[in-house]
């Protein structure tokens, strides 16, 4: 929220509580949830189920003769609540009110207020970024309308299973408004053998993609099993009809236009009339080399369940003269066959909350998400004797989310309100020969995203307020799409003409134009030996940014028939200053986010805390004296503000690591502003961010 | 060894003309593990045998000394075609028959050895190239595929192998210490790399070849002084959080700064700076991610990187196939090309071994939608330099490209002929953290009929 006048001294717990009032009435923050976690679920409610689950972990505990770890202290619980619901650290003036609060029950306050914060659409915007693979550009496809569909549905609180049958069964045209559920299956375009084997890990954490092409070489599942799932999206087609009419006459307009306008008509047009469509025919084929001896390559195969209850399909008669009634497969992605409502049947048997592993898998997840680790590991490559490690906890915590009518939001809740919650991480790495036990919750390196977004917390103190509204991304998706749907074809080929991009080359062109660079490769070869000395000193000029010398340079060099062409430095993104889930997703290659780690969203959860070296780069002398020591940033002012050399050391360490810093600490960092003066409050700064206190969760 | 202690001990001048001298000298050398912490003690004139367990860093007692072979190959550049790149319309054509579609082939320099259309350019650089015909994987998921492709060891859920890029630089060691052994460029972070080997073998990310190395320089207003300063508090406040934090990961942060650092004074920096380069240098490899990847990639060898991936993405041709093949591949043609020709006037290719490699390779019947599908059963790689014949086809699959019908090339074999050319023993075990022994290319056996 944003920093008024009254400064910190006068940050007391009054100014904590009209803080939290303030938050709840703000009018303009867009991504608040619809109604307060406390007036659908009492809090008393949460703590007797939150107590009810510790118990039970109480006792898995004592079987595995380990004790529980002890309770953490406030800025080590303040850090870790902010960061586990709302995916940053807190601000200055969030964690001094926190601390100095003198309310009991400050730390079930506090999670509540988080829960129902838009921080929290945000950060949990995020994991379903990873685990769906949303990326805002996929060829001629926007991913923005998918991830709009996804942020409106956590703010809306719609519950798990419902959103899971959502997303099997949408259709419609993908960048019109209201139907973003379609980017699930869009996701795997063209590939609805892909889109099953996907759809089986994300929500059932049955690992299929190798019985695709064969038996699965360490699990029971047969090929023929995988198609008999894959049948439930046969017939998927991966467009709308709704344009058609407009499309062919269109193209017949088109007929006598060159390639290139042809090339860029057909990307229009491939752009308004993609979506999903057909409700799933129920069949699908074996493979031309189906190899056993069960069936016939190319055989039909029928819908059927690979575990839990069978699904009876209405297949509908075939009208055909001469023909048998009997289910038919489309022959390819663009055929109809008769259809039988196959996705909707899936998405009944897979939401049932007696499918006997969806409702396990989602509380596995986010049981993983607030703890660092699941009951079941991995994560989503369940066999059939897989156990989670404390059964009757993992059972309790199926019932619970059952209770609650699969409302994540108060899922959530109840598991950090849980002592475990409040307990201290490990200090060691834990076993891997033994499922991890849960004496405490694991630390971990932060997320990129929860990296980027507590970067941006020192840089703006109302970091929450600035985020967009849940649709200001695809916006633009859905403007084009309204603008073309209402076009006439004649409209349509006057737009791709004015879109036409006259600079660019015919493909004889551009090769022609490779042919002789590359007459010029051994000439080169020779020349930059001799240009050696010359570009040894731009090395050191491009490395220092003496962009004086550099011009000086380039021009000895063109002199001598070394030409660096015209070159300037890329351009960064504008407006990149946001939190990762306003971005595009994932974000560009050069962001921050992207050398944290980001997941590339090729593949499901493909995000990495590994250590790179790019990554310490930036730490070291990229984005902290750039963005954090520099301009208008809020640390910077709150040091400046600042009445003495005490209170500097304190608001640095209160603000990155967010805990008073030790006696020690204090002394240590005045003695050095004795020594150095003030200007070593910025390497205070500098050496808390690339601290590993910083970088773990804790 | 603390990163402290690092900075403290060595001038900067003192410590480049050191690094360079053990450079020199670990060319060549029998050892394992030529750097990482034993290394960095050894270059600060510390002994290493003064550490109390005996252990190195990844908890295990040390490796028998590996003993290297005879190299062909002192670096290798593999291009990685990610999503399944389709044999029948690059590397392995099948004129006439139905299966080959709209695509035409092309005649090569190489008598005999044709090319899919979309190829001119290397079909004049035939001279350098042994095609493998005969690839087969197990693999029809991307994911699994591109594992065993670039590890040679199936997906499991409890233990991440070491990508073949760690292997080289674990048994070879590194030809620059100032630089890392090992570069991808433009590759997901998600793909396997270290695995369990030392965090020290770790791949350097180059997400953008055209970037380069981002914010390698001093920002400004800092000096060395002051750097150091800063430095040295950074070491006081991450020892007080890992007295109570012992875990790997927190290990491998200090690892990272201290390699960071490293490469920070490294005088070979300007490597990773594609701003060196001419106009026309960049034209030829063509102005593409692609291309400046393959730009970047020479300079990484000559700089002593001995492993330099650069990843190209967009080959999951499921439908429009050869629409897809016509955008995805002038800049493959050009870039690689560019860089086989580059590196010969270079006289660099006789050292470097330049593989183009995918995970499985594409149905031979092409789909109602003009595609083609996921196909393990057989496709097609590259090799170029580093000690290989020229001109050859090395295995063939039958007329229609449905199957192997000759010298079949497991991607264990294909690991492992890579291997070979690195002079890397192939029967030597070195055991993870766990104690599982393991084996670069694990069962594979290499080709040595195509080498010169």
């Amino acid at each position: 929220m944003a920093r008024n006048a009254l400064g910190i001294a006068l940050v007391t717990a009054t100014c904590w509580f009209a803080n939290v009032a303030m938050a709840q009435t703000s009018a303009t923050n867009p991504q608040r949830p619809a109604r307060g976690v406390e007036s659908t679920v009492p809090l008393r409610r949460i703590k007797a189920e939150a107590t009810k689950l510790d118990s039970l972990l109480a006792t898995g505990l004592q079987r595995r003769r380990e004790e529980p770890l002890p309770v953490v202290d406030d800025a080590t619980f303040l850090r870790r609540s902010y960061l586990n619901i709302v995916g940053r650290i807190p601000t200055l003036q969030e964690t001094e009110a926190f601390l100095a609060d003198q309310e009991p029950q400050k730390r079930d306050l506090l999670c509540d207020r988080l829960l129902d914060s838009q921080g929290r659409t945000s950060h949990f915007a995020n994991f379903w970024f990873d685990l769906l693979r949303v990326k805002s550009r996929q060829r001629q496809l926007n991913g923005e309308p998918f991830a709009h569909f996804l942020r409106e549905s956590i703010q809306q609180d719609k519950p798990y299973d419902q959103l899971v049958r959502e997303l099997l069964t949408a259709d419609g045209a993908a960048h019109e408004s209201g139907h973003g559920a379609t980017g699930y299956l869009l996701r795997d375009m063209n590939m609805p053998h892909d889109a099953m084997a996907n759809t089986l890990r994300i929500f059932l954490g049955t690992r299929l993609e190798c019985a695709q092409c064969h038996n699965h070489p360490f699990d029971t599942w047969t090929q023929k099993e995988f198609y008999e799932m894959a049948a439930f999206f046969g017939g998927i087609r991966y467009r709308t009809d709704e344009q058609m009419k407009t499309l062919a006459s269109a193209r017949t307009l088109l007929a006598n236009a060159d390639d290139r306008t042809k090339a860029q008509a057909r990307n229009l047009l491939q752009r308004m009339s993609q979506g999903i469509s057909g409700t799933g025919t129920g069949v699908e084929r074996l493979p031309d080399d189906y190899k056993y001896d069960d069936q016939k390559p190319q055989s039909p195969i029928l819908a059927k369940t690979i575990f839990g209850a069978d699904v009876k399909l209405k297949y509908p008669a075939d009208t055909r003269p001469g023909k048998r009634p009997t289910p038919r497969a489309a022959k390819g992605r663009g055929e109809r066959a008769p259809e039988a409502n196959s996705r909707a049947a899936l998405a009944d048997w897979m939401t049932s909350k007696k499918n006997p592993r969806f409702t396990k898998m989602i509380v596995n997840r986010m049981w993983a998400r607030t703890f660092g680790k699941g009951l079941i590991e991995p994560l989503d490559d369940w066999k059939k004797d897989t156990e989670a490690v404390h059964p009757e906890l993992f059972e309790q915590l199926e019932k619970l989310l059952i209770d609650l009518d699969y409302d994540l939001r108060q899922f959530e809740r109840v598991l950090v309100h849980m002592q475990l919650f409040q307990r201290a991480t490990p200090s060691e790495d834990p076993a891997t020969d033994v499922p991890y036990a849960f004496a405490g919750p694991l630390g971990h390196r932060l997320s990129a995203e929860q990296l980027w977004d507590s970067l941006l917390t020192l840089v703006y103190d109302d970091i929450d307020e600035r985020l967009r509204p849940l649709d200001a991304r695809a916006k633009e998706a859905y403007d084009q799409y309204e603008e073309l749907k209402t076009a006439t074809p004649e409209q349509i080929v006057a737009m791709v003409e004015e879109r036409r991009n006259p600079g660019k080359m015919s493909r004889e062109q551009m090769q022609d134009q490779r042919e002789n660079a590359r007459r010029q490769l051994a000439a080169d070869a020779e020349l930059q030996k001799r240009a050696q000395p010359l570009l040894r000193e731009l090395a050191m000029a491009r490395r220092q940014g003496d962009l004086k010398r550099i011009a000086e340079i380039a021009q000895q060099l063109q002199a001598a028939g070394f030409d660096l062409g015209q070159r300037s430095a890329r351009g960064r993104e504008d407006g990149q200053m946001l939190r990762a889930s306003d971005l595009t997703q994932p974000a560009p290659a050069n962001h921050p986010l992207h050398v944290f780690g980001q997941s590339d969203r090729e593949t499901i959860d493909a995000a990495s805390t590994a250590a790179t070296v790019p990554q310490v780069l930036t730490m070291l002398n990229g984005f902290l004296d750039q963005k954090v020591l520099e301009g208008a940033s809020a640390l910077k002012r709150d040091l400046e503000t600042a009445p003495n050399g005490e209170r500097r050391v304190r608001i640095a360490f209160l603000t990155v690591l967010n805990r008073e810093p030790s006696p020690d600490e204090v002394k240590v960092w005045r003695r050095a502003i004795a020594i150095d003066g003030e200007a070593v409050i910025r390497d205070l700064v500098w050496v808390l961010c690339n601290s590993n206190e910083f970088r773990f969760a804790r | 060894m603390t990163l402290r202690d690092l900075i403290q001990k060595t001038d900067l001048a003192g410590r480049r003309t050191f690094l360079s001298g053990m450079a020199s000298s670990m060319l060549g050398v029998s050892a394992g593990a030529t750097f990482g912490p034993r290394a960095i003690a050894a270059a600060l004139g510390q002994n290493p045998a003064q550490d109390p367990a005996g252990r190195t860093a990844a908890g295990q007692q040390p490796d028998k000394p590996i003993l290297l072979g005879r190299a062909s190959a002192k670096h290798v550049i593999y291009l990685f075609m990610r999503g399944g790149m389709s044999h029948l319309d690059t590397f392995d054509p099948k004129p006439g028959k139905a299966t080959q579609g709209p695509t035409e082939a092309l005649r090569t320099r190489a008598d005999g050895v044709l090319l899919g259309q979309y190829f001119p350019l290397l079909a004049e650089q035939m001279d350098k190239v042994c095609l493998v015909s005969s690839m087969q994987s197990r693999q029809g998921a991307h994911e699994q595929a591109q594992y065993v492709m670039r590890t040679s060891f199936e997906m499991r859920g409890t233990i991440q192998h070491p990508s073949l890029g760690a292997w080289v630089n674990r048994m070879a060691g590194r030809q620059n210490a100032s630089l890392p052994g090992h570069v991808i460029v433009g590759g997901g972070g998600d793909m396997p790399n270290a695995g369990y080997f030392p965090p020290e073998y770790q791949a350097l990310p180059i997400s953008s070849a055209d970037d380069g190395l981002q914010n390698a320089a001093l920002p400004r207003g800092v000096d060395e002084e002051r750097f150091q300063r800063r430095m040295k508090r950074l070491e006081e406040l991450n020892q007080a959080f890992a007295e109570k934090n012992h875990q790997r990961d927190v290990t491998a942060y200090s690892k990272s700064y201290a390699e960071a650092v490293r490469l920070m004074r490294s005088s070979d920096l300007a490597a990773f700076d594609l701003g060196l380069e001419s106009a026309a240098m960049r034209k030829a490899y063509g102005e593409n991610p692609f291309g400046s990847g393959c730009l970047l990639a020479r300079r990484m060898v000559e700089h002593g990187v001995r492993y330099t991936e650069v990843v190209s993405n967009g080959w999951d041709t499921h439908a429009d196939n050869f629409d897809r093949l016509g955008d995805l591949t002038p800049a493959i043609d050009q870039g690689l090309s560019a860089l086989l020709a580059d590196l010969e006037a270079r006289g660099l290719l006789r050292e470097t071994l330049v593989v183009l490699a995918t995970e499985f390779g594409r149905t031979p019947d092409i789909d109602e939608d003009q595609g083609r599908n996921h196909y393990p059963k057989a496709f097609s790689c590259l090799l170029a330099g580093g000690g290989i014949r020229g001109g050859q086809r090395y295995g063939k699959t039958d007329d229609e490209g449905r199957d192997v019908a000759e010298d079949p090339v497991s991607i264990q074999d294909f690991n492992a002929t890579i291997a070979h050319a690195c002079g890397l023993p192939l029967d030597h075990v070195l055991t993870s953290p766990s104690g599982r022994p393991f084996k670069v290319a694990d069962k594979g056996s290499p080709v040595t009929s195509i080498f010169a």
